[in-house]
């Protein structure tokens, strides 16, 4: 029992010590945590945002730190696994006393690392998933960066029912969390129209062979295809088409919105349309800044700036920007305060409208159309909503 | 070296081999239980984890060390646990002390269910039955819709004990310790009693349980129950440590992560499963530290922790395939005959042919 009484009392000294101050802040120095994919089945997405994190913190502190604090920003790899996450995150909540998790990469890791992370009282900024819990329901330390899947696909069916109509829609469904909440959005759309969903397949992230997934949806006479997919099941599914020569409209979401995906399978990708709430920008057709920063970007990683390192980079642009407006008395309640503060910021490279408030936790305004042409991506339509 | 006297029968059966033993084990559960006083949050919370892996660890290691069953589809067991704890606390009200042995039971019938069917085959073909298991398990629960809150996953509520909410790190780890001391000896028990021993006789040879008199279908069956009743014990306990569990968590990946963890730690003992788990958990953990320390362009570059861990795996397999806890042993042995030590002494003295299989 002696023991049990020391114990609280020791843990009692801990959590008073934090209330002194937020955690992760110095005189000189602001720790801020993310954890991502980098070895696992999204690392694709997880090293290049860990890329563009590292870039605009390198930055930032290069021009000498926000009211004269450096940035430190540590990454840990989850391989895409929660229990890898859990223990990723409670390394960051707890050794590293992150003050802020940004960019935190994948749904379930995201909902399970959550609670113990906002009762240690550390904001989750701009989670690398669109799923509606990253904002809802509303909490002062959850902040969304993308509008969620269902949003995407909502806007998608409205945009391709104002333009040209359909009269067979169907679903091709991932069987996981993203593939859920973006098939709901497209019943809820169709719903507004009287329509209903003609055919659904549903297939695993570790499925190879779409050929009879898409012989369903072509057996059903599908004049458009809402690819509720990853990455790579978007490739299969359309290639598969192609070759069986079923050719609808294909539309998917913000995963796939990739390099590797636009040049896939010789040119089967053409055609191949997606709603996403930020921009994959390139250094052909963009000027100024963003030039600029794809270039550097090229220069100190080797690699063509991915549409996740444009990610990584506009995440902790963002943050520095609140963090210069929380002053140089930075605790987590003025923080958080001039995040809800923001309003009209433009992002560097892909120019979309970020803004908060204290109802609106979802930062990204409005989703873009892009659409595969020559094997590159090029934005289609902006302005897209429901 | 001491000599071991064989006085009685009884001495056989006992819990500690002397009272040296006994000193050393009751000194680590000293050390564990006061783990609290000195360690903070951040390692009691990674300790719970290890001592949960471990007891899936013992579970698998009843049927796969024990009675010689290969099995890809822990995970799976370790699922069922986790939902059937969640579901029975957050829709059915059930008090935290009654779901999680009721979960475990759940698990336990489900194992057995399956053990009954896979009980007849033997090796790869076994290998194949329960890693099928575990993909159906975790497609069965994605598309368990309402039920089993689907992909979307399920949130997990807090432990609460007659009244007493567990809700800090000193508290879940305590009571992680009290169930791993609880499984270990249960285990422990397991294996000096006629069942335990049925299970033995069947991993080594089939044929002679069988001709001894062992109800060789019955005591396969009766491991995959065991098995399972572990599995859903720690699913449990994992369940409240994830906070949130979705079908993905349990995937494949764990179910071979578990596997590879009894191997490591060394088969078909009960320190094997404990230093596995051990390894596994912490493993992450120590790279994180050594990261920091590597020049930049390693640290940084995504592959380093499955390199690392590929490359200790690799290592074992060929070096030392008795595992760390075989490993252990053999040192000891080293010390304490010394200088007579003669590799020999470790070489397996009974080989059994592959094919004395009964159906």
């Amino acid at each position: 029992m002696k023991n049990f009484a020391t114990a609280l009392a020791l843990s009692a000294l801990v959590t008073g010590a934090a209330i002194a101050g937020p955690q992760g802040v110095t005189e000189d120095k602001i720790t801020l945590g993310s954890y991502t994919d980098l070895s696992g089945p999204l690392a694709v997405w997880g090293v290049p945002e860990a890329n563009g994190l590292r870039m605009r913190v390198d930055e930032i502190n290069a021009a000498g730190g926000i009211h004269g604090r450096q940035l430190e920003i540590v990454i840990e790899d989850t391989q895409y696994q929660v229990p890898r996450a859990i223990q990723a995150a409670n390394k960051l909540l707890r050794r590293d006393r992150v003050f802020a998790m940004v960019g935190a990469l994948g749904t379930p890791m995201n909902l399970a690392v959550m609670p113990q992370q906002l009762d240690a009282g550390v904001p989750n900024l701009f989670p690398m998933t669109a799923a509606p819990e990253m904002a809802e329901p509303l909490h002062q330390m959850k902040y969304a960066f993308f509008r969620n899947y269902t949003e995407q696909f909502r806007a998608a069916v409205a945009y391709f029912h104002d333009n040209g109509g359909f009269v067979t829609p169907c679903v091709s469904q991932i069987a996981n969390e993203a593939g859920e909440s973006m098939t709901l959005g497209v019943e809820q759309q169709l719903h507004e129209y009287g329509m209903e969903i003609v055919a659904k397949t549903e297939h695993s992230a570790t499925e190879t062979d779409m050929v009879s997934s898409v012989t369903t949806l072509k057996n059903a006479g599908c004049d458009i295809v809402f690819n509720a997919g990853s990455v790579k099941d978007t490739i299969l599914t359309v290639a598969t088409s192609k070759k069986l020569g079923f050719e609808p409209i294909f539309v998917t979401g913000m995963v796939p919105y990739m390099d590797a995906v636009a040049k896939a399978a010789d040119g089967a990708m053409e055609g191949l349309y997606l709603v996403s709430p930020f921009v994959f920008a390139d250094v052909a057709t963009s000027e100024g800044e963003a030039k600029r920063i794809l270039e550097t970007y090229a220069e100190t990683y080797g690699t063509k700036m991915e549409p996740q390192a444009q990610l990584g980079y506009i995440f902790i642009d963002l943050l520095a920007e609140a963090l210069e407006a929380a002053g140089p008395e930075l605790t987590t309640e003025g923080f958080l305060a001039a995040i809800e503060a923001i309003n009209g910021y433009v992002d560097p490279i892909g120019g979309q409208t970020i803004s908060f408030g204290p109802e609106d936790h979802q930062g990204v305004e409005t989703l873009i159309l892009a659409r595969v042409e020559n094997g590159s991506w090029t934005v289609a339509a902006r302005g897209l909503d429901y | 070296m001491r000599v071991l006297f064989r006085k009685s029968y009884k001495q056989d059966i006992r819990l500690f081999r002397d009272r040296t033993q006994a000193f050393w084990y009751l000194l680590f559960l000293c050390i564990a239980l006061a783990a609290p006083l000195f360690l903070d949050g951040y390692f009691l919370d990674e300790l719970s984890f290890v001592y949960i892996y471990a007891i899936a660890g013992l579970g698998l290691m009843i049927l796969t060390g024990f009675s010689g069953q290969v099995s890809f589809g822990q995970a799976a067991f370790v699922a069922i646990g986790a939902y059937a704890h969640t579901i029975l606390l957050s829709r059915y009200g059930v008090p935290w002390i009654l779901s999680l042995p009721l979960a475990a039971l759940i698990t336990g019938l489900v194992g057995l269910a399956i053990g009954r069917i896979c009980g007849r085959m033997h090796g790869l073909y076994l290998a194949i039955a329960t890693l099928s298991i575990a993909i159906v398990t975790e497609r069965l629960i994605g598309g368990g819709g309402d039920f089993t809150g689907g992909h979307r996953g399920l949130p997990v509520p807090g432990i609460d004990i007659f009244g007493i909410a567990i809700d800090q790190s000193w508290k879940t780890y305590l009571l992680n310790l009290a169930l791993f001391v609880g499984a270990i000896l249960m285990t422990r028990n397991l294996l000096r009693t006629r069942s335990g021993r049925a299970l033995i006789a069947i991993r080594d040879s089939e044929v002679s349980a069988r001709s001894l008199g062992t109800n060789v279908a019955f005591y396969k069956a009766y491991a995959f129950f065991l098995s399972a009743v572990f599995a859903g014990l720690a699913g449990g306990l994992l369940a409240h440590a994830f906070y949130y569990i979705t079908p993905e968590t349990f995937g494949m990946g764990e179910s071979i992560r578990l596997l590879l963890m009894i191997v490591v730690g060394g088969i078909g003992t009960i320190h094997g499963a404990i230093f596995g788990a051990f390894f596994i958990v912490l493993l992450p953990t120590v790279l994180s530290w050594v990261k920091v320390l590597l020049p930049g362009a390693i640290a940084t570059s995504g592959g380093f922790d499955s390199l690392a861990f590929g490359m200790i795996l690799l290592g074992f397999i060929l070096f030392e395939p008795d595992g760390l806890y075989g490993r252990w042993v053999k040192i000891h042995h080293y010390f304490n005959v010394f200088p007579m030590y003669k590799r020999r002494s470790f070489q397996r003295q009974k080989t059994f042919l592959k094919t004395e299989r009964l159906k």
